[in-house]
């Protein structure tokens, strides 16, 4: 699992049929403290309805097909949660930069 | 899952009976933002593209999702073709 942000939408129209009713994303992956790293991700989002600037949790290889409505999909990155806030304790804030 | 462009196909006669309808194409890597990376990829072609398309590929298990490539030996799939790369490398670059 991973962390990020959604940056922008990967629109196709020619697809594999069984991707028909998901979108694609880039999402750019963050540190804990909300900072970019120099790391992006191309996820599948198929029902939370989710958009450009959310805070969102990506799960990566043969379990983003276990995400509701994924299975038998060719996807192998998913967008699995939105983020609302991250608290991390404070002997451990050094943790949050890379 | 990765963005790439589809630079040369592969032409093979002498293939496993798995492999006979396959579509072989190299597809070059590129990174997050959207630059292209100098790596490159061998994938199956799971919806039918052509040279120079831009495509989105899916690796690992997922690659045997699409129905063409069900049955084959697939590790890596071109399963989407993105519609217009220039003006979403352009508005990339603007957020």
């Amino acid at each position: 699992m991973d962390f990020g942000i959604i940056k922008k939408e990967v629109v196709c129209t020619v697809k594999d049929p069984k991707v028909k009713s998901v979108k694609f994303y880039i999402v750019q992956l963050l540190n804990l403290d909300k900072t970019p790293r120099n790391e992006y991700a191309v996820c599948a989002e198929n029902t939370l309805g989710l958009g450009v600037g959310d805070y969102v949790l990506i799960v990566k290889g043969s379990p983003s097909r276990m995400l509701d409505g994924n299975k038998d999909m060719p996807i192998d990155q998913a967008i699995s949660a939105r983020v609302e806030s991250i608290d991390i304790d404070e002997k451990y804030k050094d943790l949050m930069k890379d | 899952m990765f963005i790439g462009r589809v630079i040369g196909n592969i032409v093979s006669t002498a293939k496993r009976d798995e492999l006979q309808t396959a579509k072989l194409f190299i597809v070059e890597v590129y990174d997050g933002r959207l630059e292209p990376t100098g790596k490159y990829e061998v994938s199956f072609d799971a919806i039918g593209i052509g040279l120079g398309d831009y495509v989105l590929v899916c690796g690992g298990s997922a690659a045997r999702m699409p129905e063409i490539t069900s049955k084959m030996p697939a590790d890596s799939s071109i399963m989407a073709r993105i519609d217009d790369f220039e003006k979403l490398k352009k508005e990339f670059k603007e957020v």
